[in-house]
């Protein structure tokens, strides 16, 4: 076979190969980037409310607990609370939580579900495990792959030695000039 | 052929939406023997624990939203917070577990300088450094603690 065959069906075979990782890894890193505007692995639902009930340190809070749920309509999800020093009791419950200040009786209920394909694609960029972390290291050396032999598909004014040229400089000279600005 | 690919699509993505998680890790490893104490005995002496593997029970107030990979315990006094890190061998923390009481197994160890960096970095990268990393540093005892997890089960 020869080297130009050879660069293009390896270029063709092992883009097909990682299309679906390619974008499982594309997709999660924008949401990544976004994080702080965005919470791609789970919809949070917030409503906020305000209680008369004033909990303090000093005395035994469960019923008090249980009144405020009752208030929220919470009282079957509830799992535990948590009442550290400060003006902060958590109220744990399935599939959420409700946080009230204890000095002004202010606070919020707080639903959170995964986002569906968001939560799975972003828990497989997180490198889940060992069997992943190799499987996406090979798929990591293919994406080289694939880019290297893509700079060879063309040949004449459009390939790497002119049109193709240009262009792969102007791709190298972008990250270099974002290094300086940093 | 075109609906082969889309059925092959659809199991692709089914087993990908059954993404194990931590959650569904509910056994110690059987063959390592690890030694069960209570949290407070950690408070107390955390010394003694060093470099062992150890099996305590508390409750989980925080799992780290974004990577999942963090999430910290606490014991009677619920001041007293143990970082609990999954590592890369582990899959992501579920946030169901928020609340639960579990009995978890890992490694107790110091917190090194640059594996602390790199934790204060993450979580200030995910904007919830804050609450929790604040009140851990204000913590007198295992503030610069971790368990490097190994297993848990929910009560």
């Amino acid at each position: 076979m020869k080297l130009r065959k050879l660069n293009r069906v390896t270029h063709r075979d092992i883009g097909y190969l990682i299309a679906g990782m390619t974008i499982i890894y594309a997709v999660s890193g924008i949401t990544l980037n976004h994080k702080h505007d965005w919470n791609s692995n789970y919809i949070i639902d917030q409503r906020t409310f305000t209680t008369e009930i004033r909990f303090s340190k000093d005395s035994d809070n469960e019923e008090k607990v249980y009144q405020l749920l009752e208030e929220l309509g919470e009282t079957r999800n509830f799992k535990t609370s948590y009442y550290p020093t400060g003006d902060k009791l958590t109220l744990f419950l399935v599939g959420g939580s409700a946080i009230v200040n204890t000095e002004t009786g202010e606070g919020y209920v707080e639903r959170i579900s995964k986002r569906p394909l968001f939560y799975q694609f972003n828990f497989l960029h997180y490198n889940p495990g060992k069997w992943w972390k190799w499987f996406s290291d090979i798929y990591c050396l293919s994406l080289i792959l694939v880019t290297i032999t893509g700079l060879f598909i063309v040949k004449g004014r459009h390939g790497i030695t002119r049109r193709g040229a240009v262009l792969t400089v102007i791709g190298i000279i972008l990250p270099i000039i974002f290094l300086f600005i940093y | 052929m075109m609906k082969r690919i889309l059925g092959l699509a659809i199991i692709a993505a089914f087993f990908a939406a059954c993404g194990n998680t931590a959650g569904d890790k509910s056994t110690a490893d059987e063959g390592n023997v690890s030694e069960q104490v209570t949290f407070a005995s950690v408070i107390e002496n955390p010394e003694q624990y060093l470099g062992k593997e150890i099996t305590l029970e508390g409750k989980v107030v925080h799992v780290c939203m974004h990577s999942g990979k963090k999430m910290y315990i606490v014991g009677e006094n619920p001041d007293i917070r143990l970082f609990i890190s999954a590592g890369e061998e582990v899959p992501k923390f579920p946030m169901e577990l928020l609340g639960s009481e579990i009995s978890v197994t890992g490694v107790f160890q110091k917190i090194e300088a640059g594996a602390d960096m790199e934790k204060e970095h993450e979580m200030a990268e995910e904007g919830e450094a804050c609450e929790t990393e604040e009140a851990i540093a204000q913590q007198p005892v295992l503030a610069d603690m971790m368990l490097n997890y190994k297993a848990h089960s929910v009560k």
